[in-house]
């Protein structure tokens, strides 16, 4: 009786509770959280690793990592402050790689006839306001900002321009009807399932959002990290692909997604 | 540092406007609280308690909501104003009413509990109608109420965040008050601008409350 119950009990120690070999916390750009949702999914069910997902602006990570908070992996939305967290010795140099390229999108959920229409008009004619993510803490809504200077469009967003705390935020302030339009993430978009009424920008219209990602050197855990990192190079290129990135080399085409 | 001074008028005159606002509104609902006998008492109590315990997100998302032309309220006051409330400074002012509520009527409700009934009993008997018994014995008696009470409010406006954060768009001149431009300069690693307001805000309001507590006191060994 005794050695069975044993065995029993070891048994279902096993089964029920399966023995996660690390978890790793993964700090990801907000734009990225809903694809590292798919991702975490995908990597948990082959690895038996657990990862845990932070997420908000990437100046606000950024922030965070240079102050020790305890992550593993930096999911930036940009290039910048990867590279700046290699330069101050935070962060594996050989592991930085670019895992998604993001897509802009302007997104007028009220506007009419949207596809025969330019921005510039689309705004004149919008009495509410029109939010892009703030520029110093979202590589987006940097990205918005000089797009928005470059095609001359700071005279007609005059009075009407608000900025979310990251590209997130400026999404919800659309979809909660507070604002009239705004530049999101294509990605997100997509996620949010909307599938009109919107703009995909043309890549070369502005300065491209080139998503970098990193391991940090605090991390106590380097081959479970380097297993996701190859995990998103390989089979996670398909996933990242279909939920409305391009990467490095892969043209992007909005066609392949719908 | 221009847009810091921006920020810096701006959280003043949301300050000042709704201290001043609470300090109209707020005596009645004291007074209610302080004297009435309804069995609904604790439950408007309750309610105006409410701010201090709820984390700020919560009034930040149902406002945003009541602000949102998609529902009922945002749409009322759409067709009456023209513009919506969101990402305005009004709708700040709204937020903050409610946000720095309990920290003005509290106050005052404590003064009114103490002040004795023989006193206004005596004005009753020399026949002082409601507005002169206000003026001459309610106010001056409970003076020290009033003036914590507008303190408490004015300094608690100045350091809102969570509303702000949630309804208010970072607009310069409009919404984006010193807690938010903090925030911001925190987050862009802006340490000297960052220094420059959290230790302006720690110092005045360190002021505001001592010269307050002060003066207090004084009136105590009178």
């Amino acid at each position: 009786m005794r050695p069975k119950l044993w065995g029993f009990i070891t048994f279902i120690c096993f089964v029920i509770n399966p023995v996660y070999a690390v978890e790793l916390r993964v700090a990801v750009a907000s734009n990225f959280k809903s694809t590292a949702k798919i991702i975490a999914a995908e990597f948990e069910k082959k690895s038996s690793h657990k990862i845990t997902l932070i997420s908000a602006s990437t100046g606000a990570l950024y922030s965070l990592i240079s102050h020790g908070a305890p992550y593993d992996i930096f999911l930036s939305a940009d290039q910048k402050r990867p590279t700046l967290l290699v330069k101050s010795g935070l962060a594996h140099p050989d592991s930085l790689f670019t895992y998604a390229i993001g897509q802009l999108a302007f997104w007028a959920p009220n506007a009419k006839n949207i596809e025969a229409n330019s921005i510039s008009n689309i705004i004149n004619l919008q009495t509410g306001k029109l939010v892009i993510a703030n520029p110093k803490l979202a590589p987006y809504g940097a990205s918005a900002w000089k797009y928005i200077k470059d095609s001359g469009l700071t005279t007609v967003i005059e009075g009407k321009l608000i900025k979310g705390n990251n590209i997130t935020q400026a999404l919800q302030f659309i979809a909660s009807g507070n604002a009239s339009s705004g530049f999101v993430s294509y990605s997100e978009l997509l996620h949010g399932g909307i599938r009109d009424n919107f703009i995909l920008l043309p890549p070369r219209s502005y300065q491209p959002i080139i998503q970098q990602g990193i391991i940090l050197r605090r991390t106590k855990h380097l081959e479970a990290a380097k297993d996701l990192f190859d995990f998103m190079k390989n089979e996670g290129k398909t996933l990242i692909l279909s939920a409305g990135y391009a990467l490095p080399k892969i043209a992007f085409s909005a066609a392949k997604v719908h | 540092m221009s847009s810091d001074l921006t920020a810096l008028f701006l959280t003043l005159k949301l300050a000042l406007l709704t201290t001043v606002v609470l300090l109209i509104i707020g005596p009645f609902i004291a007074w209610w609280l302080a004297k009435s006998q309804s069995k609904f008492r604790p439950f408007f109590e309750a309610l105006v308690a409410l701010p201090l315990v709820l984390p700020p997100t919560v009034l930040g998302f149902y406002l945003l909501l009541a602000f949102s032309p998609n529902y009922l309220p945002g749409q009322l006051w759409q067709s009456i104003a023209g513009s919506s409330l969101a990402f305005s400074f009004g709708g700040l002012l709204i937020g903050s009413i409610i946000y720095s509520l309990p920290f003005v009527v509290q106050p005052l409700q404590a003064g009114f509990v103490t002040l004795g009934n023989k006193e206004l009993e005596a004005a009753d008997t020399l026949g002082l109608n409601r507005w002169r018994k206000i003026i001459h014995i309610i106010v001056p008696m409970t003076k020290r109420s009033f003036m914590l009470a507008a303190v408490m409010g004015f300094a608690h406006t100045l350091g809102e965040f969570g509303v702000v954060l949630m309804i208010g768009g970072n607009i310069p001149g409009e919404t984006q008050v010193l807690a938010i431009s903090l925030f911001e300069h925190v987050e862009a690693l802006e340490y000297q601008q960052a220094h420059n307001i959290a230790a302006g805000l720690l110092v005045s309001s360190l002021v505001m409350l001592f010269v307050i507590y002060s003066v207090l006191q004084k009136q105590d060994h009178r």
